[in-house]
């Protein structure tokens, strides 16, 4: 019996030493779950760029290990391009604000969030001392689409103001629910605001659920401490967040956000002082890693 | 035995529909206070951008809310004998504020009054309307003071502050007089700062007086001598005289509404808003508190006579745990 050990644990050195060499590659390992949360940021000269806190989480959302890079985003097309997101009959007072974007792609997965934020000067005045407000509404849209066995257990995006101490949400609107299977699911929603209509629209055929909160979905997120300020929707697998085999989808998928926010008009309020988020877990399903 | 038993049964459901919170519910209107007997109305929330409109009640020494809207959207307030006119920015108005009348549960359109956007509103005793409307096609923006009658359905501007100017909170005074605050436009870093009080005349003249505070609050002025105005830089209620400039001051407590005669003023707590207090005209170096609640803080505030019939039916919303407490 004693020898019948000596020999299991030589013939087991080999393989761990083996382990041990090889690093893994994100989401190759596919006992791995991971957590990649974007972040809008800006180089010092004004280049967009994308934060990707990439985190390897236990099914609990306990983190295990994390690591950060930050990419220059590629150059984007203009609001011309096809988002899913639009905004419809700019009116006085209400306007466009700097369209940010989020994009991040490596050679299994792809996640892109794009957010539109607008302004309205004086829209409203408080009822304790009829000073005025200002509004900002931001809509956000955007998810991942995961190949080479990759798959997509959540994703969909996040916005929040970077207030812990008070509540300066009006509102906000997402979709939520169980998808049904084989059925097209469009997302459009409409919110008129006075001087700006906001349409979010992304079509999808998940076999999953669409939800929302004001906190976002990975709980290790420094979002969080914003929540009061905050609005995320994702779209989530219904094996999430204990996906085997095959779980998660190797599909496009996403949502739509918007939230409303009422400040007083003298605040100097940017879209710098914005949390814009993607969120993106996943997970790969080949037993041999994904390559 | 039988007898005894529906007896017992319907005793029981009676003494379980008197201790109802629910709708119907009727509490004693004999206030143990009689400083505090009329109708109290409030915009009152969490949050001044997320205001709703309540009916309050003092009764048995306790203060109760009775929330009558559940938009959120509530602003200003003001009311008259038969009328409570607020400005109401929900979805179906479109998010703005917008001059309304509220009854039975319902917003509805103020009769006779063509474009109804505005806030800063103030109602007068025979049930007059002033409001402020922005005008948002000039640059910069222009503000103008409207007064509505709703008697004879007219509309008029009252008064226009020149250039780079805004209007604050305004009300009537004895004799149909009217105060509204005037200030500079609000931009990024720099509030509105207060550079005079105008007093409109009924006739028309108008003179201003300078102001004794310099960020806009709120202004109460009704039948009192005296136009009370919040100093919210300095948390404290500051009395000023319109006739004579004269002044004097109250700390720890800002203005809400003064009685529908004049005599006593309620205020609130600075810090929170979530306490109520009553400073009486002959002394009014002095407040003490009638009420508070745990949650909900109030903004703006109407205090209508004992027979006022604004807002007939009970209220439709249960009242929550938070609605009122015990004056501490």
């Amino acid at each position: 019996m004693r020898r019948l050990r000596l020999f299991a644990a030589a013939a087991a050195l080999p393989l761990a030493t083996t382990v041990l060499l090889v690093t893994p590659a994100r989401a190759d390992d596919p006992t791995e779950l991971i957590q990649d949360e974007l972040r809008v940021a800006h180089a010092p000269d004004g280049t967009p760029q994308t934060v990707v806190i990439s985190r390897v989480v236990t099914p609990e959302g306990d983190v295990i290990s994390s690591t950060t890079e930050t990419i220059d985003n590629p150059p984007f097309r203009a609001q011309d391009a096809q988002f899913p997101c639009l905004s419809e009959g700019n009116r006085p007072g209400f306007g466009p604000r700097k369209v940010e974007h989020l994009f991040y792609k490596n050679r299994n997965d792809m996640a892109e969030f794009a957010f539109f934020p607008y302004a309205a000067d004086n829209a409203r005045r408080d009822p304790s001392n009829y000073g005025f407000s200002k509004q900002w509404l931001i809509c956000a849209t955007g998810g991942a689409d995961a190949n080479n066995g990759s798959r997509t257990v959540m994703t969909g995006p996040g916005i929040a103001f970077r207030d812990s101490g008070q509540t300066y949400k009006l509102g906000q609107n997402w979709k939520e629910g169980k998808t049904p299977a084989n059925y097209s699911l469009n997302l459009g929603f409409e919110v008129p605001t006075g001087f700006v209509t906001i349409k979010g629209q992304i079509t999808q055929t998940p076999t999953a659920a669409l939800r929302g909160s004001f906190r976002p979905p990975f709980k290790a997120s420094e979002v969080d401490a914003f929540s009061r300020n905050g609005a995320n929707a994702w779209w989530e697998d219904s094996c999430a967040p204990r996906c085997a085999g095959t779980g998660g989808s190797s599909n496009y998928q996403g949502s739509v956000v918007e939230a409303l926010w009422q400040f007083p008009q003298d605040k100097p309020v940017a879209v710098s002082d914005f949390a814009l988020s993607g969120f993106f877990m996943h997970r790969c399903s080949n037993p041999f890693g994904c390559r | 035995m039988r007898r005894a038993l529906v007896g017992l049964l319907v005793s029981g459901l009676a003494a379980l529909s008197a201790c109802s919170g629910s709708k119907g519910e009727t509490i004693s209107a004999t206030p143990t206070d009689p400083a505090l007997s009329g109708r109290f109305f409030s915009t009152a929330g969490e949050s001044s951008a997320t205001a709703d409109l309540y009916e309050g009640r003092f009764a048995s020494g306790h203060l109760l809310l009775y929330r009558l809207t559940s938009t959120q959207r509530v602003g200003g307030i003001g009311g008259c004998q038969s009328k409570l006119t607020v400005t109401n920015a929900d979805q179906t108005v479109g998010l703005t504020d917008t001059v309304q009348n509220f009854d039975a549960g319902t917003f509805s359109p103020v009769a006779g009054l063509t474009d109804p956007k505005g806030s800063v509103l103030a109602v007068g005793p025979d049930c007059r309307i002033i409001f402020a409307r922005l005008d948002r096609s000039t640059d910069p923006p222009t503000d103008h003071l409207i007064l509505f009658d709703p008697a004879r359905g007219t509309s008029q501007e009252l008064y226009t502050p020149g250039p780079g100017k805004v209007l604050g909170a305004a009300d009537f005074g004895p004799g149909g007089k009217i105060a509204v605050i005037e200030g500079t436009i609000p931009t990024e870093g720099h509030p509105t700062v207060v550079d005079g009080i105008v007093i409109v005349g009924s006739e028309g003249p108008k003179r201003t007086i300078a102001s004794p505070i310099s960020g806009l609050g709120s202004l109460q002025w009704g039948l009192s001598k005296w136009i009370a105005l919040s100093d919210e830089a300095n948390h404290r209620t500051v009395f000023l005289d319109a006739e004579t400039g004269n002044h004097s001051e109250l700390a720890g407590w800002f203005p809400l509404a003064w009685s529908p005669d004049g005599q006593r003023l309620m205020l609130t707590d600075p810090a929170t808003r979530r306490t109520l207090g009553l400073v009486d005209a002959t002394n009014l170096a002095s407040a003490r508190v009638v009420g508070h609640t745990r949650n909900t803080s109030f903004y703006d505030f109407v205090w209508l006579p004992d027979n006022a019939t604004a807002v007939g039916p009970p209220a439709a919303l249960p009242r929550r745990p938070d609605d009122g407490d015990l004056p501490s």
